[in-house]
């Protein structure tokens, strides 16, 4: 079998989510019999499901397979805290060293606070490196009622959701509702806070976002809805 | 090398017979096997991939000690497999009925914050064991989101002068390394 046959990492989480047709899955269960290398790809692709899963990256139907297939096992719960363990060191430092500039995340929030007063929502696209993500901050005065509609580009994997919160003590979730639909995005967000502002983060995949109106929730620990934006993913002339 | 539980005598011997024209001589090929085995049924039974190698590999051998003809050994173990997963899959549907309860499956966010800091820190303490280039491979390896995640690795390897196999393979094993050393920072139970 050719590279060309190789399957994708997409397929491989898709085999790991039992996603896969009964076809497909067979398939990849007798080339992984004869191929060396791709023990080790669908070792990578579960180490990378989950890191997402810990990021809180996956969607809806992905995140529930996960728990579902993968998160019976101890071994995967173990490697799970591993996990998050790794995706925090990176928040606060360790994958800044590399992939992210800390000092542009900062930027990004601190110049979304300077220009509040005319803020509807700040994309905020750092120019290198690849791996960095574009990152939109949602203002307690751009909250629905306050404004208009925001707009966002239709993101092409995933986006940041930088969101401001009104108590920094508190624990947050986020959601997102389409026609009355609600969708978790994050949850047990801790805020953070930069020049008197508190806010939470949280990484949106692009499958979640969709296009089209949709209501971001800033939701509180107490489970009462703080605040909420109406944003509209894709709008015409973006 | 480990035997199975079961395969014992005969039975092994004459499935290393079987295995022995593989490169590498039976002893190697078996060994290969057994992860092979490890890595498919990992994909669908996860929580007991390693038992049930174990039982793939044993019935294996008495297949082979029987004098059941077996052009494809690799191919006679995955048929075998797919009926352990089975086997296994329908155990747990009876174990669930039984029990009652629709959600063994545990919640992934169910680990406290105390939890998670013990984590952070023992995380912080096992990457200091490791040189400066390994951490710092570690880190950006696994530290790109979706579709970055490709183009980040493929220019970390072309920044070490490495193949992008090559290069999973060094991060897949600093990465083990880690895991394990949080493991026992945390103590047994402590993760999970």
């Amino acid at each position: 079998m050719t590279d060309a046959n190789a399957p994708t990492d997409d397929t491989l989480r898709r085999w790991l989510l039992q996603q896969l047709t009964d076809a497909d899955a067979q398939a990849l269960d007798a080339r992984l019999m004869h191929d060396d290398a791709l023990a080790e790809r669908l070792r990578e692709a579960e180490t990378d499901l989950i890191d997402d899963a810990a990021r809180g990256a996956l969607g809806a139907d992905d995140a529930e397979a996960f728990r579902r297939y993968r998160l019976v096992d101890p071994q995967t719960r173990e490697r799970l805290v591993a996990a998050r363990a790794f995706a925090r060191l990176r928040e606060e430092e360790g994958g800044q060293e590399v992939v992210r500039r800390p000092h542009r995340r900062r930027l990004a929030w601190l110049a979304a606070a300077a220009i509040a007063a005319a803020a509807i929502v700040l994309p905020m696209r750092w120019t290198s490196p690849p791996a960095t993500l574009p990152t939109y901050v949602l203002l307690a005065q751009t909250a629905r009622g306050a404004e208009a509609a925001l707009t966002l580009p239709a993101p092409q994997t995933a986006v940041r959701l930088q969101v401001e919160v009104a108590d920094a003590t508190r624990r947050y979730a986020l959601a997102i509702e389409t026609n009355g639909r609600r969708t978790p995005l994050a949850r047990d967000l801790v805020p953070r806070e930069a020049d008197g502002y508190a806010y939470v983060e949280a990484r949106v995949e692009a499958a979640l976002l969709g296009q089209g109106r949709r209501r971001v929730v800033l939701i509180a620990a107490s489970g009462e809805v703080e605040r909420d934006w109406t944003v509209v993913v894709g709008a015409a002339g973006e | 090398m480990s035997r199975t539980a079961t395969a014992h005598g005969d039975a092994f011997d004459t499935l290393l017979g079987a295995l022995a024209a593989e490169p590498g001589g039976g002893a190697r090929a078996y060994e290969r096997l057994r992860e092979r085995l490890l890595a498919l049924l990992r994909v669908y039974v996860p929580a007991e991939a390693d038992a049930l190698a174990d039982v793939v590999l044993d019935r294996l051998a008495r297949r082979i000690a029987e004098g059941v003809a077996i052009d494809d050994v690799r191919a006679y173990a995955l048929g075998i497999a797919r009926l352990v997963v089975k086997e296994a899959r329908a155990r747990e549907m009876r174990q669930r009925d039984a029990a009652a309860d629709p959600t063994l499956v545990p919640d992934a966010d169910d680990d406290d914050r105390e939890t998670r800091d013990a984590a952070l820190a023992a995380l912080r303490a096992c990457l200091a064991q490791i040189d400066a280039a390994a951490r710092a491979l570690i880190l950006a390896y696994y530290g790109a989101d979706g579709g970055a995640r490709i183009r980040e690795r493929q220019r970390l390897a072309d920044a070490c002068g490495s193949t992008l196999n090559a290069l999973r393979n060094r991060a897949l094993r600093l990465r083990v390394r880690i895991e394990e050393c949080l493991k026992r920072r945390l103590g047994d139970g402590g993760l999970a």
